[in-house]
C-alpha cells in the first residue's frame, strides 16, 4: 500500500502541473530580471508566489476533476482499481521531452531558490556576477547550468558504457 | 596567436588521431576531447622536435612552426585517409553530444569561471619557481636543440621532455613578465577544464549510476591540494601527468572494451609512451596501481577455485591480461623485489643505480622533510567536509570489490583496489619515496589520493541509488536531480573558498614572516628582464651572480646558461660571464684576488649583485 501511494505520489504527471510550473516560472523571470522587484512591489514575493502555486494547483485539480469526472478516479483510487489509468500516465511520464524537463528542472530549481532562503544561490549567481556576467546572464547562466544537469540526470543513456 | 599554434599543433592533429583510432561505436563528445587531447600532446611532441631540428632552414622561427605543424598535419591527415569527406562523415555521425556531455561541459566551464572571476579582482601572479624552469628549458631547446641530448639515451629515466610541449609557443611569447603570465594563466585554466572534464567522464564510465559522474569533479576541487597545486601554475609536467593519471583509467575501461579491436592498441601504446616521457614517478605509480589490482585479481582468483570451489568465476577474474596488465604486472615484481630489499636490508644499494633511492641516513636535511608522513585525516589544510567524505570513500571501496567483480569493470576494480589499498591503508610518503624513486613532497601524493577518493565517495551512493533505480526508476532521478540542486550551491561555494585561499597566498604569501614574498619576487623578475636587457646590449663582460632564485635566473637569461655559486658551469662558453678559466677559480676559492668590481644595476630596486671585469670585488 505504503509504496503504491508513493508511486502515485510521485508517477502522477498531466500537463496542468507543468503548465503552472511554467506560469509560475515566468512570474519569478519577470520579478527577478525583466522587472526586477515587479511583484515584490506589490509585496508578492517568492513565499506567496508559492502559496499561489498550490491555490491554483487545489483550483485546477478540482477544475480538472469537474471535467473529466475525476471524482471516478478518486474512487478507483481508494478501491485499488486496476482501471485507473496510471499506466498511461506513466507512459507520458517515460517519453520525456525537453519541456518537460525543462519545466520540471524549473520547479526543482524554484524549490531550491526557497530552501536556501535565496542566500546561496545569490551568492553562486554573486560569484558569476563577478566574473563579468552582467544582467541577466548570471541567472540565466546557474539557471542553464542546472538544467543540463537535470536533463543528463532524466535523459540518462549508458549504452555506450561498458 | 599562441591560440593558432594550439589549434595547429595540438587540437587539430590530435583530433583527426582520436577519430581515426577510436573504434567505429558511438562515442560521446567529453570521450572524444579527452583522446583528442593525450594524441595531440604526443604529436605536439613529435612537432616540436622536428620545428626544433629544422631551424636552420626557415630562418624564422614563427614561420618555421606554421611550415612544421602545417606539413605534420598534412602528413597525419593523408596517412589517415581524412581527406575524403565520406571519412569525416563516418566517423562523426558516431559522434554523440549526449545530455551528460553539456552538463559536464558546463560544470567544468563553471569551475574555470569561478577561477577566472577571482583572478580579475586579485593581483594575480602566478609565482609557482618550477613553472620557470620548464619555461626556461623550452626557450634553451628552441635555440639550441642540440641539448636534448638525453632524449636518445636510455640510461636517462626520469626525462625532461615536458618542455617540448612548451616549446611551440614559446616563439609567439614577447619576453616581459606579462605576456608569460597570461600564458600560465590560460595553460592552468586550460589545465583546470581538462582535469575537470576527464574525471568527470571516468565516473560516467565506471559508476553504476552514471549521472552521479558529475559530482566528481566537484569533489576533486573542493580539496585544496588538487587546487593548490593546480591553480600556480599548472605549467609543470606533474598536472599534466594528473591528467594523464585519469586517462590511463578511462583507457584501460576502454581496453577492455574494445578487446577484440586490436588497431586499439595503438593509443595504449602512446599514452605510455607520452606519460614516460613527461612524467615517470605517476606512470611508475599508475602501473604500480593497476600491479596490485592484477595481484589482488589472481589471488581473488585462486581463493575461490581452491577454497570455495566456485567453478562460474566472473569474466573479470577469467579474463586474460591486456598490454596495460602486462606492464602492471612488470611494475608490481618490481615493487615486490624492491619492498623485499627494503624491509629485509639484505643488500645495500648504490645510489645511483637506475630506481634504488637512497637509505635515509644519506638524506639532506630538506630531502628528509619530505619524509614527514601526513596521515589522511590530520593533513594541513584539509578541508573540514575532507574528513567526511573519506568515510563514503571507505565503504566505497568495499562495496567496489564486489560491485566491480560481479559487473565487470575493470578499472573500478584498479582503481579501488589498487588505489584504495596504496593511498587508504599504507602511509603516503613512504611508498612513492622508497619504493617508486618518486621523490617528491609526501603531500604531494594527496593530488593522486583525491582523485581516488573523489570516485570512491561516490561509489556506496551510486551503488544504492543503482538497486533504487530498479526499483522505481522515476523517484530515483527525482531524488538526484533534487540532491544535486541543493548539493550544488554549497559545493559550489566550498569549491569558490579553495580557489580563493590559495589564490590569497599566491597574493600575500603563506606565512606570515613572508608576507610580501609574491610581490617581492615580481619586482625582482622586473629587475631580471631588465638586467638580461643590459647585458645583451654589449656589456658581455659582467659577471652575475644568483643565489637563491635560481628558476627565475634561468628564466631571464635564457637561451643561456647562468653561474650560479652553487652550480657551476661546465664549459665556459656556455656561461653568462666572460672571463678566462683562471679567473673563475679565483672567484669562487680566492675572497681578495679577482678584478671584478661591482656593475650598478640601472634600476629601481637593486636585489641583486652583478661584477664588471677589472675592478675590486666587492662581496
Amino acid at each position: 500500500m505504503g509504496s503504491k501511494i508513493l508511486k502515485y505520489f510521485f508517477e502522477v504527471n498531466s500537463e496542468w502541473f507543468f503548465n503552472y510550473a511554467i506560469i509560475i516560472f515566468i512570474m519569478i523571470l519577470l520579478d527577478t530580471f525583466i522587472v526586477p522587484g515587479f511583484f515584490s512591489a506589490v509585496g508578492i514575493n517568492p513565499k506567496t508566489l508559492l502559496i499561489f502555486l498550490g491555490i491554483s494547483l487545489v483550483l485546477k485539480i478540482y477544475d480538472h476533476s469537474k471535467q473529466h469526472n475525476y471524482y471516478r478516479f478518486v474512487s478507483h483510487f481508494l478501491s485499488h482499481s486496476k482501471e485507473f489509468p496510471i499506466k498511461i500516465f506513466l507512459r507520458k511520464l517515460t517519453s520525456l521531452t525537453w519541456e518537460k524537463i525543462l519545466s520540471f528542472g524549473s520547479i526543482l530549481t524554484i524549490i531550491s531558490w526557497f530552501f536556501f532562503n535565496n542566500d546561496r544561490m545569490r551568492e553562486v549567481v554573486g560569484i558569476f556576477q563577478n566574473a563579468g556576467f552582467q544582467g541577466y546572464w548570471p541567472h540565466l547562466f546557474s539557471i542553464a547550468l542546472y538544467l543540463s544537469i537535470i536533463s543528463a540526470i532524466f535523459r540518462e543513456n549508458d549504452q555506450n558504457r561498458q | 596567436m599562441p591560440f593558432v599554434i594550439f589549434f595547429l599543433t595540438l587540437f587539430l592533429p590530435g583530433a583527426v588521431l582520436a577519430l581515426y583510432f577510436l573504434p567505429k561505436k558511438q562515442t560521446n563528445l567529453s570521450h572524444f576531447l579527452l583522446y583528442a587531447l593525450f594524441l595531440g600532446l604526443a604529436s605536439q611532441i613529435l612537432i616540436t622536435i622536428l620545428i626544433a631540428t629544422s631551424r636552420q632552414a626557415v630562418g624564422d622561427p614563427r614561420l618555421n612552426s606554421f611550415f612544421i605543424s602545417g606539413v605534420f598535419n598534412l602528413l597525419i591527415i593523408i596517412l589517415t585517409k581524412a581527406f575524403k569527406i565520406s571519412w569525416w562523415q563516418d566517423r562523426l555521425k558516431n559522434l554523440k553530444f549526449l545530455a551528460y556531455d553539456g552538463a559536464l561541459l558546463l560544470i567544468s566551464l563553471t569551475l574555470v569561471i569561478f577561477v577566472a572571476s577571482q583572478v580579475r579582482g586579485s593581483n594575480y601572479f602566478s609565482a609557482g619557481t618550477d613553472q620557470y624552469y620548464w619555461l626556461a628549458s623550452a626557450e634553451k631547446f628552441v635555440e639550441k636543440p642540440a641539448t636534448a641530448t638525453f632524449l636518445l639515451n636510455p640510461f636517462v629515466i626520469h626525462k625532461p621532455t615536458f618542455f617540448l610541449i612548451l616549446a611551440p609557443y614559446i616563439p609567439f611569447l614577447e619576453k616581459t613578465v606579462e605576456s608569460y603570465q597570461i600564458f600560465i594563466l590560460n595553460w592552468t585554466l586550460f589545465h583546470y577544464f581538462i582535469l575537470a572534464l576527464a574525471i568527470g567522464q571516468l565516473g560516467w564510465l565506471i559508476l553504476p549510476y552514471p549521472s552521479l559522474g558529475l559530482l566528481a569533479p566537484l569533489l576533486l576541487f573542493s580539496f585544496h591540494w588538487n587546487n593548490y597545486y593546480i591553480l600556480p601554475g599548472a605549467v609543470v609536467p606533474q598536472d599534466t601527468g594528473l591528467i594523464l593519471f585519469v586517462l590511463g583509467f578511462i583507457l584501460i575501461n576502454d581496453s577492455s572494451r574494445y578487446k577484440t579491436n586490436k588497431f586499439f592498441l595503438a593509443p595504449n601504446f602512446i599514452f605510455f609512451l607520452l606519460l614516460y616521457l613527461i612524467h615517470f614517478g605517476i606512470l611508475v605509480m599508475f602501473l604500480t596501481i593497476i600491479g596490485i589490482g592484477e595481484l589482488i585479481r589472481y589471488l581473488t582468483k585462486i581463493i575461490l577455485s581452491i577454497f570455495l570451489k566456485y567453478k562460474k568465476l566472473s569474466h573479470l577474474i577469467n579474463q586474460s591480461p591486456t598490454f596495460i596488465d602486462a606492464l602492471g604486472w612488470f611494475f608490481i615484481i618490481f615493487v615486490i623485489i624492491r619492498t623485499f630489499i627494503f624491509v629485509t636490508n639484505f643488500i645495500t644499494l648504490p645510489s645511483y643505480t637506475l630506481f634504488w633511492t637512497p637509505p635515509p641516513e644519506t638524506l639532506t636535511e630538506s630531502q628528509r622533510g619530505y619524509l614527514v608522513s601526513y596521515s589522511i585525516w590530520g593533513q594541513p589544510y584539509f578541508p573540514s567536509f575532507g574528513n567526511l567524505i573519506i568515510w563514503p570513500a571507505m565503504v566505497g571501496f568495499i562495496l567496489v570489490i564486489y560491485y566491480s567483480l560481479k559487473k565487470n569493470v575493470l578499472s573500478f576494480f584498479y582503481l579501488a583496489i589498487g588505489g584504495g589499498l596504496m593511498f587508504l591503508f599504507l602511509r603516503a610518503p613512504v611508498i612513492p619515496y622508497f619504493l617508486l624513486s618518486a621523490n617528491w613532497q609526501s603531500f604531494r601524493y594527496f593530488l593522486f589520493l583525491h582523485t581516488i577518493i573523489a570516485i570512491l565517495a561516490i561509489a556506496p551512493f551510486a551503488i544504492f541509488l543503482n538497486w533504487f533505480k530498479q526499483l522505481l526508476p522515476q523517484l530515483s532521478k527525482v531524488i538526484v536531480a533534487a540532491f544535486f540542486i541543493f548539493a550544488l550551491p554549497t559545493l559550489f561555494l566550498n569549491i569558490y573558498q579553495q580557489q580563493n585561499s590559495v589564490l590569497l597566498d599566491m597574493v600575500k604569501g603563506r606565512d606570515e614572516e613572508k608576507k610580501l614574498y609574491f610581490n617581492d619576487l615580481k619586482m625582482k623578475l622586473i629587475e631580471l628582464l631588465a638586467v638580461a636587457r643590459q647585458i645583451k646590449n654589449g656589456k658581455e663582460d659582467i659577471l652575475f651572480l644568483a643565489t637563491s632564485t635560481g628558476t627565475y635566473v634561468q628564466w631571464a637569461f635564457a637561451p643561456r646558461q647562468i653561474f650560479t655559486p652553487e652550480k657551476k658551469c661546465v664549459k665556459l662558453s656556455d656561461c653568462l660571464i666572460n672571463v678566462t678559466e683562471s679567473d673563475l677559480a679565483a672567484i669562487i676559492t680566492d675572497k681578495n684576488g679577482p678584478a671584478f668590481k661591482e656593475f650598478p644595476v640601472k634600476t629601481e630596486f637593486n636585489y641583486f649583485n652583478l661584477y664588471q671585469k677589472d675592478g675590486v670585488k666587492n662581496s
